[in-house]
């Protein structure tokens, strides 16, 4: 039975039935509570959890989302149930720890992850389509280094209890989730303060980390696959995730085309192609998207349990020294266009000729 | 037999590795990869697919061992 059902996964219908779960999911979260065009969203749901555990002060953004821990767990589920668990790391941690960092720096100028990219296009939000944009520009140059050798090494076996550190740390998340700490931040505005029951997002994160695991659902990798090897597995899975996401969205009456004062998103166009060209750049010199790194570090993935670490640092950074992008707002009937402020553009860069350097010096010959 | 070793490896390089000797494989050569992840294996079974080859899997403990013919 195990055969067969990695099978069904790892077949095309497999990776179709992923994507739309997924996307099926995410679009009916905002419905139950999250943020719209918000379903799931990993660089937002990271963003609010490190606002939740104070790193940033943020009040809009501070919420413990359950979705993120359900991930690795789902994960560790399949990665155990399926005889995948290994634990394994030691490639260039530091340096993954900074595109993690720098990835969410991206994703908070755009205001959204790979993922959010999506599901904002499902919603009618038009600036994704430059996002989207950016996101397969930063992979084509990734592609093009990968083409010239880029590599960050082997990661290399060890004990098996440290690959159970990230989900044990996850756990520890989930736990506080359902005790609700006084000492835990908790928004009550803005996204923040939009979520679905705790017991409904657990039970979505381990549904989709347990699916997720088992498909290698992977935003960055299906473009990624698309352009440097012409396979389109990965990326029949993304079609799927947009038509369902698409289909509820048509069905719930929830689509409003345009480019101005879409929910939580700005449209300054040149600054949401730059975002998403970073952290486009960023997930594919480590190896995956935010959701994959979330799903490999429930395998026991010490390297991407580095990276989404980067990734929580890169947020509270984003907050605290005002990088992160605002969204389009009105002020007395008045347009006030959203995006990154001067010390923002300078972290997206910064960020970019980080990423490059680490592109260019990072080879191996053969 | 050439072996190659793509344990530890991220994707996609694994891929990477394995596609640059099957382009410039002999008709009656047989190469020998050793994987360690699920996600290799089914990855390198698909290009080497696309490519007109056939892939034989033998599970090693927490490895694979994989062997790659012409179709």
């Amino acid at each position: 039975m195990k055969v067969s059902i990695a099978g069904f996964f790892a077949s095309r219908r497999g990776i179709v039935f992923s994507g739309g779960i997924i996307g099926l999911l995410a679009g009916i979260l905002p419905i139950l509570g999250n943020p719209p065009n918000m379903g799931v969203c990993v660089a937002c749901f990271e963003r609010d959890i490190a606002g939740a555990l104070g790193l940033h002060r943020t009040e809009v953004v501070q919420y413990l989302r359950p979705e993120i821990p359900g991930f690795v767990l789902g994960a560790m589920a399949a990665a155990i149930f399926f005889g995948e668990f290994r634990a394994r790391g030691g490639s260039q941690p530091l340096v993954r720890f900074v595109l993690g960092g720098f990835s969410m720096i991206g994703a908070l100028t755009f205001l959204g992850c790979p993922w959010r990219a999506l599901l904002r296009l499902a919603g009618g939000d038009l600036n994704a389509v430059l996002g989207l944009v950016g996101l397969t520009a930063g992979i084509a140059a990734g592609c093009w280094f990968l083409k010239r050798g880029y590599t960050l090494g082997r990661s290399w076996k060890t004990p098996k209890a440290s690959g159970f550190l990230m989900p044990a740390l996850m756990l520890g998340l989930m736990f506080l989730v359902f005790i609700k700490p006084t000492f835990l931040f908790e928004s009550t505005k803005g996204p923040g303060a939009m979520h679905a029951s705790v017991w409904i997002s657990s039970a979505v994160g381990l549904l989709v980390g347990f699916v997720a695991q088992r498909s290698r659902f992977c935003t960055m990798g299906s473009i990624r696959d698309a352009v440097l090897l012409k396979d389109f597995h990965l990326l029949y899975g993304v079609g799927a995730m947009i038509v369902a996401t698409l289909s509820a969205n048509l069905a719930l009456g929830r689509i409003e085309p345009g480019f101005t004062l879409q929910p939580v998103a700005h449209s300054n166009h040149i600054w949401n192609f730059l975002g998403m060209v970073l952290a486009g750049l960023a997930f594919i010199l480590a190896g995956g998207c935010p959701g994959r790194q979330l799903f490999l570090s429930g395998e026991g993935d010490q390297d991407a349990a580095i990276f989404v670490m980067g990734m929580i640092t890169g947020a509270a950074f984003a907050h605290n020294f005002t990088l992160a992008a605002v969204p389009d707002s009105l002020s007395s009937g008045v347009l006030q266009t959203g995006g990154p402020g001067l010390f923002g553009q300078i972290g997206v860069i910064i960020g970019l000729v980080f990423c490059v350097m680490v592109g260019a010096t990072m080879r191996q010959r053969t | 037999m050439p072996t190659i070793d793509v344990r530890g490896l991220a994707c996609p390089e694994p891929v990477l590795q394995v596609r640059r000797i099957l382009e410039n494989l002999e008709p009656e050569e047989v190469i020998e990869v050793l994987a360690d992840s699920g996600t290799a294996c089914e990855n390198i079974t698909r290009i080497a697919k696309t490519l007109g080859f056939t892939t034989e899997i033998q599970p090693a403990g927490e490895e694979y061992r994989m062997m790659i013919k012409k179709a």
